[in-house]
């Protein structure tokens, strides 16, 4: 056990492993950059769940992490018992009379190694616990659910986008409201840089754009003009003449059979075409095909009604990342007790390095 | 206009660096003099080149090569001017003013359009999560000038001198390893806020943990008798050619989110 604990104490080990974790990360990054089919998803999904799932099935570009988790596994034992073995010497010490600055540098290299196993094991939180979920397509004035979370859902209460010809895009703002059981515990304008954060949720705009959310069509009735709105399998409101539309069905590639019967001739939206059909109160009139790609050309005619298709009325949505990540604080807070305390050694006088000339 | 103060800045490093070799084969007062001169008017140069670019882009000198180069430079110049005047030291200039030369003639040649920065990349916590970790290839750099001085001096030096020469290499490990260590700090917080990760694994930020760890190495190495001179020395120089891979290499032969 003795002989165990000096092992691990070794400062030689320490440096051997820092190398050896250099020319492992150094293979990853040639690998990192040449597999993206195998490593690409690994950011998308929590790092555990990624390595016991993808990254066994693709060892060929991911052994390396497997090595690095080993070295580091190493590398933390030997930090952890180097510094309780420190720490020990130094409470050991503390009444003897060594020079403030020596205490003082002693003191500050053990902080560093404390740092970085806090930031370890914030990295091993991470690494286990919360959820990643990209794409999240929410539309203005709409709700999503928060993923992950029975009780929490966001609306997207207004996105502003300003863009300018020479300098691209200026403003991308989500409003978002954080609502539980529709009253809201969050309001945040949601930007690049700037997410929303409550309870270790954080909410990211990634993307945003517009989808057609209605169908337009202009009807006229003996000089009556009007333009009605409607959705996929729905039923229009009622008109001033009392007619009503109902978009029956989307065809992707719309075709005729030799007895005139449309059906779609494949699943790529090649030629979209619309059914649409025309009630009066609740008696069925017409119904007609309306070609999207040429709306001009089409058009629906009876008994002095003419339906054409004016166009599509779109809605803007935000693409939002929504993760949780119980171990980013512990990550950040172990960096910080890391870099303070370097900064103490740095202006810690005598921290040279003493000349050592072989015998020559 | 920035092309001209771009070129005199070459210029005057060309000239402050044969001016450097002369005044170190013979020990004239007045070269030295005029050495020194020209090396801080090619820095004075440097700085309205960048001065100038910054007013011309609107933000701090970090995109794109052209201006990374730029940056490089000049903080490597800067640390120069630092050890002149803080420790009257010039010797490292035999190798810090070579890399500064190159890194601005390659600058020269590389594309200097004026590239609009993403939305994403318009925040302070960029700005100076770059501008930190340039400090620390410039220190880490010093420490290549130091290490190489030792090997190089190791035979005909006095004690005093390599022992000037190791302090050098050892400090500015330190120093470059906070700034680094920092720059990384900054950097997680940026990724948390930017895209809900405080790291990413894509090339650079692989080769930046290879740096870090790197360097935990060599620091280490301060406490074990055998590995101080030469060793150190030689860890250094390999650390310069592992900064040059995370900054240059990692940008140009690889495929990452980082770009330049």
């Amino acid at each position: 056990m003795k002989s165990i604990w000096k092992f691990f104490t070794s400062t030689r080990l320490a440096v051997v492993l820092s190398l050896l974790i250099t020319i492992d990360v150094l293979t990853g990054t040639l690998l990192l950059s040449s597999s993206p089919k195998a490593l690409g998803m690994i950011d998308l999904e929590i790092f555990f769940y990624w390595l016991f799932g993808m990254g066994l099935n693709n060892l060929a570009a991911s052994w390396w992490i497997f090595l690095l988790l080993a070295l580091l596994l190493l590398f933390a034992l030997n930090t952890i018992v180097c510094t309780i073995d420190s720490i020990a010497f130094i409470l050991r010490s503390h009444r003897e009379t060594a020079r403030t600055r020596a205490k003082a540098r002693r003191i500050l290299s053990q902080a560093i190694h404390l740092g970085f196993i806090i930031g370890l094991l914030g990295h091993l939180i991470s690494s286990t616990f919360g959820y990643r979920t990209v794409d999240n397509r929410i539309f203005e004035g709409s709700s999503i659910p928060v993923p992950q979370s029975n009780e929490l859902s966001l609306r997207l209460n207004k996105l502003d986008v300003e863009f300018s010809k020479n300098d691209g895009m200026l403003r991308m703002d989500a409003d978002l409201s954080l609502l539980q059981d529709n009253k809201i515990l969050k309001d945040k304008v949601v930007r690049l840089n700037e997410p929303l954060l409550y309870r270790g949720n954080a909410v990211y705009i990634t993307h945003h754009g517009e989808a057609p959310e209605s169908m337009g069509f202009k009807l006229s009735d003996n000089g009556v003009q009007e333009i009605i709105k409607i959705k996929l399998h729905e039923r229009s409101a009622t008109s001033k003449k009392g007619y009503t539309l109902k978009l029956e069905q989307l065809i992707p590639d719309f075709a005729r059979d030799s007895e005139g019967k449309a059906y779609s001739a494949s699943k790529q939206f090649r030629n979209p075409a619309l059914e649409v059909k025309v009630y009066k109160g609740e008696q069925f009139l017409v119904s007609g095909w309306f070609l999207l790609k040429s709306p001009s050309e089409t058009s629906l005619a009876f008994n002095g009604l003419k339906l054409v298709f004016s166009g599509l009325a779109y809605r803007p949505y935000a693409i939002l990342t929504i993760n949780k990540d119980p171990g980013t604080l512990i990550v950040l807070s172990g960096a910080l007790i890391f870099i303070i305390s370097l900064i103490g050694l740095l202006f810690i006088k005598g921290e040279g390095m003493e000349l050592v000339r072989k015998p020559t | 206009m920035t092309e001209i103060f771009l070129w005199l800045s070459i210029t005057f490093y060309g000239a402050g660096f044969i001016s450097h070799v002369l005044t170190r084969k013979g020990s004239r007062r007045v070269l030295q003099r005029v050495s020194t001169y020209i090396l801080i008017l090619a820095l004075a140069f440097l700085t309205i080149v960048l001065a100038l670019r910054i007013m011309e882009t609107g933000h701090a000198p970090m995109a794109g090569r052209f201006e990374t180069l730029l940056f490089f430079s000049w903080s490597i110049a800067v640390l120069n001017t630092i050890l002149l005047f803080r420790y009257r030291l010039r010797t490292t200039d035999t190798l810090t003013i070579p890399v500064i030369f190159l890194a601005l003639l390659l600058a020269a040649f590389s594309d200097s359009s004026v590239y609009r920065l993403p939305l994403v990349l318009k925040t302070g916590w960029f700005e100076i999560h770059v501008v930190t970790s340039f400090f620390a290839y410039a220190l880490f750099t010093l420490a290549a000038a130091g290490g190489a001085l030792y090997l190089l001096k190791e035979k005909t030096a006095s004690d005093t001198e390599l022992g000037i020469y190791q302090n050098i290499t050892y400090r500015s490990i330190l120093w470059g390893f906070t700034f680094f260590s920092g720059s990384m700090l900054l950097g997680a917080i940026w990724g948390y806020l930017a895209w809900g990760s405080y790291w990413l694994w894509e090339s650079k930020s692989a080769a930046s943990l290879l740096l870090w760890f790197y360097y935990v190495g060599v620091l280490h190495t301060r406490m074990l008798k055998g590995w101080r001179g030469k060793t150190v020395s030689a860890m250094a120089i390999i650390g310069f050619a592992l900064v040059m891979f995370t900054y240059l290499g990692v940008s140009i032969f690889l495929k990452s989110s980082h770009g330049m």
